[in-house]
């Protein structure tokens, strides 16, 4: 292959949380930046609020006050490398979404409770708007619609008292099932309601079936899915309501965190950098450092020369890691060397998981990726997100956090 | 999307079903999926009812599909979900016929060349509203679809006007029936931009590729047409000519989908895949390389680019774009639209017009928004259905560059 002139100074790897922050980043720093996917990343998988330390010897009431003692407990986690990178990476997600719309509240200093339509409650750290609830005393009314069954308000209704007790709080709950409107005859999945929820006709048809079960409710609990951008169907129920209204996640494709994939990525294409949504990326080794990447287009590879490279590619569920027979892990984008799993898997799903958890690419400081003597195995590459070795994302609730402030170095490491 | 593990496996697409993990991503991409309630989307149509597809096909919906591979593109571990709906229609209408209307509205290089002599009346024919209303009821031709209008002088013919160099490298143009019949002054801009950097263009004897055909379910008739125009471009791939093309629709069909919706595993048509180049990729490729230095041009217009489906099927991004943006005095803006909602001939059929004007609402809006001066767009029959949605004038986005280009040549 013959040397090219570089068209990017920076090609992003994942369209996840991870890799749109790093894109971000670059591009805000005035890195051409080219951010490549195969397939949407993991956002319109998630609940859309940012989790970035939930649990640690029981439940996290401020992650802030809780980082210290756990990185020491944890020199192998991301979070002992990033520093003060989380807070900034936090601010800067707030911000991106504020420019876009997106109404993201929160800060290091406490996690709030968000429901999920499970009523379940989950410590989360940056979370929108419309799952921010104060929780002491809440009376809510959930409320499922016909046509839609990923909420099924009877079961949600039960368990919230019962998830709120687990925390000391006290909430009551009631169920209401509205028959009127049914959008569809077919089943809708959350993005099929969301569009129902952007028409105002069908939110006030929303609006006159439930007031007459809204008595001493404080709350109303709607599904996440209340229009495809929070803007503006959510006041407007409130108006109508005249009561808060809260989003519950559930099942994919989740609404909030297309929500939240929407605004970081206009954030980036506004800071000039360029997003393409489809080809797999190969990284190309050559003695140690990047010589290029190849997009596996249609027909014939497109080589493209450049600067720097930040993988992104997840972890075991994201596909920039890969679990072979032997129980050994491999990297799939770039052949770097990962950490497999230690000790035994276990019998259960749960054991199998935390087992699994803590696999992936183990990096410095700096995001460069170790060989397993703890040298940089390839320059002019940074890593960050699920890819990384030494977190327990789920056992934790710090996915997002250990993305974006991962992203956040590397990044920054990328446009040095 | 192609993968290196291509090589290695049997049937890539059907065995790509397998990988779904019902993430639903598919469905979050599909644009059809919300404009109408008579298609269950791609994660039904293509993964999960793939493992009921052994023996007849039962299912009729999967023809709403429109083919724009959005789903495709979209998903994260591979799964070839647009391919695998291509093929269910295929043997929905191998056993049940292909109807008249779709070989019809397939013929797009018979009916090029069968229009061309009598182009003046043929046209005033279509343009005629009765003539329409009565090809809506007979043949179920949406009677307010775009059509293009046929053209006296094909390609060849305004080609010979054109003073090529008498040296420097060669290419072969793929042109496409649409340039080649309905709309030469595409072609025409194409020769005299790569005339301009230095690059000869050959055209070599080429008929349809056969892409009409595969979206409309009939596979015989498409494989012929492919196996025809891949032994006629293949001695210019063999003479190391890179294939040149500015349909991005046509030259996807060479690219991928001969292999991954015919099926056709024959090296010959991986030699045409890998040879083929859209013509702004072909000419970023080049300046990448270091081998071209592309000209100034200077075009003092607001333009909104609208890369087709077809080409984000690519998997290059958005070259015509990269290369818009570069022209002094253009302001460009990228539509981040998926699909226009013609998506080929999808929305010209009678019953799935009105799907097509609701999937291009998307583009309609961002129109409204940014107010552009006109709109490019590199596949022929979004350019027609755009033109008609939003009454602006609509161009390839070679035209802009040669009509940029020419503006800061000596007089
Ligand atoms: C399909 C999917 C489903 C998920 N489901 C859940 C869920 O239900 N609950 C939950 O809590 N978390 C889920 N996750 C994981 C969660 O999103 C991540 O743990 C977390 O957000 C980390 O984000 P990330 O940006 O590092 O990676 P991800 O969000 O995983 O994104 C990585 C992206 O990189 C792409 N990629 C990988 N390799 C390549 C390559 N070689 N070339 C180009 N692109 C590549 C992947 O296709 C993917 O889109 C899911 C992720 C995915 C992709
Ligand atoms: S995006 Fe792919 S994996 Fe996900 S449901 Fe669709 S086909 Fe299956
Ligand atoms: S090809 Fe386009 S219309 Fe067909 S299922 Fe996929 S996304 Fe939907």
């Amino acid at each position: 292959m013959p040397p090219q002139r570089s068209p990017y100074d920076v090609v992003v790897v994942g369209l996840g949380l991870a890799g749109l922050v790093a894109g971000l980043v670059a591009a805000r720093r005035g890195a051409r930046t080219l951010v490549v996917g195969r397939g949407q990343g993991g956002l319109r998988q998630r609940h859309g609020a940012l989790d970035v330390l939930g649990y640690h010897r029981g439940l996290v009431a401020s992650p802030e006050r809780e980082l210290a003692g756990f990185v020491s407990e944890r020199p192998e986690h991301p979070y002992a490398l990033t520093g003060a990178a989380l807070g900034e990476a936090l601010e800067l997600v707030r911000e991106a979404g504020a420019d876009q719309g997106l109404d993201l509240v929160g800060d290091l200093g406490r996690n709030h409770l968000v429901a999920t339509a499970a009523g379940t409650l989950r410590p989360s750290c940056l979370v929108p708007r419309t799952m921010e609830v104060s929780w002491p005393g809440a009376r809510v009314l959930v409320a499922g619609l016909a046509g839609y069954r990923d909420l099924w308000p009877e079961l949600c209704a039960t368990q919230l008292p019962v998830s709120a007790a687990g925390f000391d709080l006290h909430v009551e709950a009631r169920a209401v099932s509205l028959e009127e409107p049914s959008p569809s005859p077919r089943h809708l999945d959350g993005l099929a309601l969301a569009r129902c929820f952007d028409r105002a006709d069908f939110r006030e048809r929303v609006a006159v079936g439930l007031r007459p079960h809204l008595d001493d409710a404080l709350l109303v609990a709607l599904p996440a899915a209340l229009g495809v951008d929070d803007s503006g169907a959510v006041p407007d129920l409130e108006a109508r309501l005249e009561r808060k209204v809260i989003e519950l996640p559930s099942l994919p494709p989740s609404v909030p965190g297309l929500r939240l994939e929407q605004a970081l990525m206009g954030a980036l294409r506004r800071a000039g950098g360029r997003t393409l949504v489809g080809p797999a990326a190969r990284v190309v080794v050559e003695r140690g450092g990047v010589r290029r990447i190849e997009l596996a287009s249609s027909g014939h590879p497109t080589p493209l020369s450049v600067g720097r490279v930040v993988l992104a590619t997840g972890g075991l569920r994201g596909g920039g890691l890969w679990l072979e027979r032997d129980g050994r892990v491999r990297e799939t984008t770039a052949g770097l060397p990962a950490v497999p799993p230690q000790g035994e898997p276990g019998h259960s799903f749960l054991e199998l998981a935390r087992w699994l958890a803590p696999v992936g690419v183990r990096v410095d400081q700096r995001m460069r990726p170790l060989d397993e003597h703890g040298r940089v195995a390839v320059e002019g590459l940074h890593c960050c997100g699920g890819l990384l070795a030494g977190a327990d994302r789920a056992g934790e609730k710090s996915a997002d956090g250990v993305a974006c402030a991962t992203a956040l170095v590397a990044g920054r490491e990328a446009t040095a | 999307m192609s993968g290196w593990s291509s090589f290695l496996l049997l049937d890539e697409v059907a065995e790509s079903a397998d990988r779904c993990i019902k993430c639903n991503m598919c469905n979050t991409a599909c644009p059809v999926m919300p404009a109408t309630d008579l298609f269950p989307g791609p994660k039904y149509c293509g993964p999960q009812l793939q493992r009921f597809r052994a023996g007849d096909p039962v299912e009729e919906w999967v023809d709403y599909c429109s083919g724009c591979g959005a789903c495709t593109r979209a998903c994260p571990t591979g799964v070839m979900v647009a391919e695998l709906n291509a093929r269910a229609r295929a043997r929905i209408y191998e056993r049940r016929g292909v109807p008249l209307r779709n070989r019809l509205i397939s013929s797009s290089e018979l009916l090029g060349r069968l229009g061309a002599p009598v182009a003046p009346v043929a046209n005033r024919m279509l343009a005629s509203p009765a003539a329409r209303a009565l090809a809506e009821r007979v043949l179920g031709i949406a009677r307010e679809a775009p059509l293009p209008r046929f053209n006296r002088r094909g390609l060849r013919a305004a080609l010979a006007q054109v003073q090529q160099p008498e040296t420097g490298e060669r290419v072969a143009y793929f042109h496409g029936c649409a340039t080649g019949y309905y709309e030469p002054w595409v072609g025409v801009a194409a020769v005299r931009v790569l005339n301009r950097h230095g690059i000869r263009v050959e055209v070599p004897e080429q008929s349809c590729c056969g892409l009409p055909f595969l979206s409309n379910g009939d596979f015989r008739t498409g494989r012929r047409y492919a196996q025809r125009l891949v032994r006629q471009l293949l001695p210019a791939v063999r003479a190391g000519l890179p294939i040149v093309a500015t349909s991005t629709s046509c030259s996807f069909a060479l690219k991928s989908e001969y292999e991954h919706v015919l099926g056709m595993r024959e090296p010959e048509v991986k030699e045409v895949a890998a040879a083929t180049r859209d013509v702004f990729e072909f000419l970023r490729e080049r300046s990448w390389l270091g081998e071209l230095e592309l000209r100034p041009g200077v075009l003092h217009r607001r333009v909104l680019y609208h890369g087709p489906c077809q080409l984000r099927s690519h998997g290059i991004g958005e070259p015509a774009l990269e290369v818009l943006e570069g022209l002094a005095g253009a302001e460009v803006e990228s539509s981040w639209v998926e699909c226009c909602g013609i998506a080929g001939t999808y929305g010209l059929k009678a019953e799935k017009y009105g799907i097509a004007r609701r999937v291009g609402e998307a583009l309609v809006a961002r129109v409204e928004e940014l107010r552009p001066d006109l709109v490019a767009c590199d596949s022929e029959t979004c350019r027609w259905h755009i033109a008609a949605m939003t009454g602006l004038p609509v161009r390839h986005p070679i035209e802009l560059l040669d009509q940029a280009q020419t503006a800061l040549e000596a007089p």
